[in-house]
């Protein structure tokens, strides 16, 4: 191995741990990677930023083996590896820990850490007082309060992800590769992670940590490396960006999310109106109204109820108590069916879960909620559907060679896209949007506020779900804060100040 | 504007590209390569009449497995064809005995069709997994049939009635084979649905993601209900047209190989067992290749015993051909 001095106070200038070059990707129909370069040294965390589709995720999994580059090399060390084999890599001392957790929920804390690789006694049985020995002592060294025998199903999103963590280290792991590792984590978890990565990074694990915001994790990174469109956009000492240039590097200098059109709306109408909707243990007597030309926020924290009522308005729940009113008359809407056919559309958060079929092309996904409007007769008329789907491709920039690639070979920001595509496809009147910029970068969020707002300047009335008080603050008129179920105001967004929503949120009325 | 010549031209490459169903290079090879050893190792192979007659026997297969791939499309299975054959094979020739065909066509499809209906009802309404459900049929149908018939084949269909059953399994018009012609039609029909209908589309997205269908406003129940009864109806058809051939009703018409080779035969042509992706196109093809496959070895008079040994292996060659092709785009 090239060895160099391994410096105490930057460890960027270490030992390359990991090195690629020119590595280079494509699924069916879209280039995902292109030419990149990057490099990761004992003790570093080196950041990797980009927005959604640039390459992020399939950047790391050829890192972690999941994937085979079709060109370039990739060197751990100085030993060129070649070929997909995540235990092989796992072997060289490359975990990655997805955002998407790898534990299995229905086993212990202590079974998860072993999994695959169980102590056992000489008669090949499990040695379970070992075993739970051995998993104190891995909880111990990331510092997190569960108990060997705690199941991982009854854990916090935090305390997994620490378990996840303690599980790469327990096989010995020189490279941890951490996507978007804060995303579910409350700011107190945030912090212990924070601290952890530090102290690891002392040790001299190297580690790549994907992210969409810089400004989080600045302190603990020393190189930063920016993928745009598939492409390395460039490697810099952290200390040689700000806020501004990350923005202008990923985005390719796209404008900053700024809503200008804010003041030039008028609200019209009130399009909708429930009256003391209620849910047994999710919320209670919810009145609300959404008007026309008027962007309105649900907030609140988790578990407020938020998610709950928007599918409630939608019909994939049904409401035990209370009436809902769309242009001053009662509907009754049982099913999505209902809703759709009364011009409702939802742009739910769990887009895997909810939003996409991976396994169907773009464009039967994008007219999956609007087919009647492709009929003649009994006869679906593709090419119609085709050409609308071209339309909107164009529209909202989705990055695919043509519609009938399949949504699975997309990355997420672009599968958002395709999500809102098939809602904006059906000319509804009323848009709902669960948290619709949720693990979203810079750029989509642009991109979709500035759709929102669009919707709201055509006239549609939309009523949007959301936790993050800084999108909050930036595109509602109005601000309806929700807590433990209830409705605790009807907020102007003018001369509103993020305290005062806080005070509703957490305290129930303002100060 | 150069531009968008450019992506114009692209477009017709990959538009060209992607009307060929990638997932049909398989069994098509795997065609090519048994004709070429078939027509040099056998003399009566490549012969009209051997063709038709491997046409005409892979009939009742290619109804039944048109209609498994409809049920394979939701991620579900219809175990329960066999026994369809079976009933029906046996109500139509008991019903028929003192009412004529008519009423024996009408009384035992219905009797196939309901058990599809009970399936669609099982899996959409009751929301039983369909393998649950159709292994339940299976058992069911197969039983109801003993029940029926007393476990005994039903012969001498009244004249000239029986002619005429026999013409649905066996007859020509002109020099085209009547279950053949039958079979076409059925599978043509099946493939306009899937790929032209609202319902065709609505199948794929519950295969796809049940949840995201759901959401899109698409009542999944029906879907569930309209498969299986597709399934049911089609295995229904499949059993008239046997029943037919053999001119006379059989308790164990369906309870051999039939169902096993109409899975086979969707799986072979490349549809996923996961659900949303496949395609009646893809169920000709692997239909095909198993009758053809089994044909060439019977020319060559390999033991059906070993027969079995290569069909199974066939099977499982062609999905991990497809997985293998998906993984390495």
């Amino acid at each position: 191995m090239n060895i160099t001095s391994i410096s105490e106070e930057n460890p960027s200038q270490g030992t390359p741990l990991l090195t690629l070059r020119g590595v280079r990707k494509s699924f069916p129909g879209v280039l995902a990677l292109d030419s990149i370069d990057l490099e990761v040294c004992v003790g570093e965390v080196h950041a990797l930023l980009g927005a959604n589709g640039a390459g992020k995720s399939t950047l790391i999994k050829i890192i972690s083996g999941f994937y085979k580059a079709d060109a370039g090399e990739l060197l751990i060390g100085d030993v060129p590896i070649e070929g997909n084999d995540t235990k092989g890599r796992q072997e060289l001392g490359i975990s990655a820990i997805y955002q998407d957790f790898a534990l299995v929920p229905d086993m212990s804390v202590a079974e998860n850490l072993f999994l695959g690789r169980e102590i056992c006694t000489p008669l090949g049985l499990i040695d379970w007082k070992q075993t739970h020995i051995e998993a104190r002592r891995i909880l111990d060294r990331v510092g997190i309060d569960v108990l060997p025998t705690d199941l991982v199903r009854d854990l916090s999103t935090g305390q997994r992800q620490l378990v996840e963590i303690a599980k790469a280290l327990s096989i010995d792991a020189k490279l941890l590769i951490l996507d978007e590792p804060t995303a579910a984590l409350s700011q107190g978890e945030a912090e212990k992670l924070f601290a952890l990565i530090h102290q690891l990074a002392k040790s001299g694990v190297g580690m790549i940590y994907v992210s969409h915001r810089l400004e989080e994790i600045a302190p603990l990174v020393d190189r930063v490396t920016i993928l745009r469109n598939g492409k390395s956009v460039g490697t810099f000492p952290v200390d040689a960006l700000d806020r501004q240039k990350v923005v202008s590097l990923i985005t390719g200098n796209q404008e900053s999310a700024k809503n200008k059109e804010h003041a030039q709306r008028q609200a019209g109408s009130v399009l909708l109106e429930t009256r003391n909707l209620t849910r047994r243990d999710e919320f209670e007597n919810i009145s609300i109204t959404a008007r026309r030309g008027e962007i309105t926020i649900l907030t609140g924290l988790i578990g407020a109820g938020r998610t709950e009522i928007l599918e409630t308005i939608f019909g994939a729940r049904k409401s035990e108590k209370g009436e809902i009113y769309l242009d001053g008359k009662q509907v009754e809407i049982l099913h999505p069916q209902d809703a759709i056919e009364a011009g409702i559309a939802l742009i739910p958060e769990d887009r895997r879960g909810q939003g996409v079929s991976e396994t169907m092309p773009i464009f039967s996904n994008i007219t999956l909620a609007s087919l009647p409007n492709f009929v003649r007769g009994l006869v679906l008329n593709v090419e119609r559907e085709l050409v609308h789907a071209e339309k909107m491709i164009d529209n909202l920039a989705i990055k695919a060679s043509h519609s009938k690639v399949q949504v699975v070979n997309l990355s997420g920001g672009n599968q958002q896209k395709v999500v809102l595509a098939k809602w904006l496809s059906t000319s509804a009147e009323l848009y709902l949007f669960d948290e619709p910029t949720q693990g979203v970068d810079v750029g989509a969020k642009v991109e979709i506020y500035r759709l929102i707002n669009d919707l709201a300047m055509n006239g549609k009335a939309v009523l949007v779900s959301s936790s993050d008080l800084e999108e909050v603050m930036e595109i509602a008129d109005r601000i309806i804060p929700l807590r433990k179920g209830k409705v605790v105001g009807d907020l102007i967004n003018k001369n509103l100040k993020p305290r005062d929503v806080i005070d509703f949120i957490v305290h129930g009325s303002s100060s | 504007m150069e531009n968008r010549t450019q992506s114009a031209n692209q477009n017709l490459v990959t538009g060209f590209l992607s009307r060929i169903d990638p997932a049909t290079l398989g069994p098509s090879i795997a065609l090519i390569v048994m004709f070429i050893i078939y027509t040099t190792l056998s003399p009566y192979f490549l012969t009209p009449q051997n063709l038709t007659n491997v046409l005409v026997q892979s009939a009742p297969l290619l109804i039944l497995a048109t209609g498994q791939t409809f049920a394979l499309l939701m991620g579900g299975l219809d175990l329960s064809q066999g026994s369809v054959v079976s009933v029906v094979s046996v109500v139509t020739a008991g019903v028929m005995m003192n009412y004529g065909l008519e009423l024996g066509a009408v009384v035992g499809l219905g009797a196939g069709i309901s058990i599809g209906l009970l399936n669609g009802l099982l899996v959409g309404r009751a929301r039983i997994q369909p393998f649950i459900v159709t292994l339940g049929t299976l058992y069911i149908a197969a039983g109801i049939a003993m029940v029926y018939s007393e476990g005994s084949s039903i012969f001498g269909l009244p004249e000239p009635d029986v002619d005429r059953f026999f013409w649905f399994g066996g007859g020509f018009i002109g020099p085209i084979p009547v279950p053949v012609l039958i079979a076409a039609v059925l599978t043509l029909i099946a493939h306009l649905i899937l790929s032209r209908t609202r319902m065709g589309r609505h199948i794929y997205a519950v295969g796809s993601n049940e949840q995201v269908a759901v959401m899109s406003g698409i009542n999944i129940v029906r879907v569930k209900i309209f498969i299986f009864l597709m399934s049911g109806t089609f295995a229904a058809i499949g059993g008239f047209l046997l029943s037919g051939r053999v001119i006379s009703g059989q308790p164990l018409l369906g309870s051999g190989d039939i169902l096993l080779q109409s899975i086979g035969a969707v799986i072979i042509g490349g549809t996923s067992i996961f659900g949303g992706q496949g395609g009646v196109l893809r169920t000709v093809l692997g239909v095909f290749v198993i009758a053809f496959l089994v044909n060439g070895l019977n020319l060559l008079s390999i033991s059906t015993f070993s027969q079995q040994i290569i069909v199974g292996t066939i099977i499982i060659l062609s999905v991990w051909l497809n997985s293998w092709r998906r993984q390495h785009g």
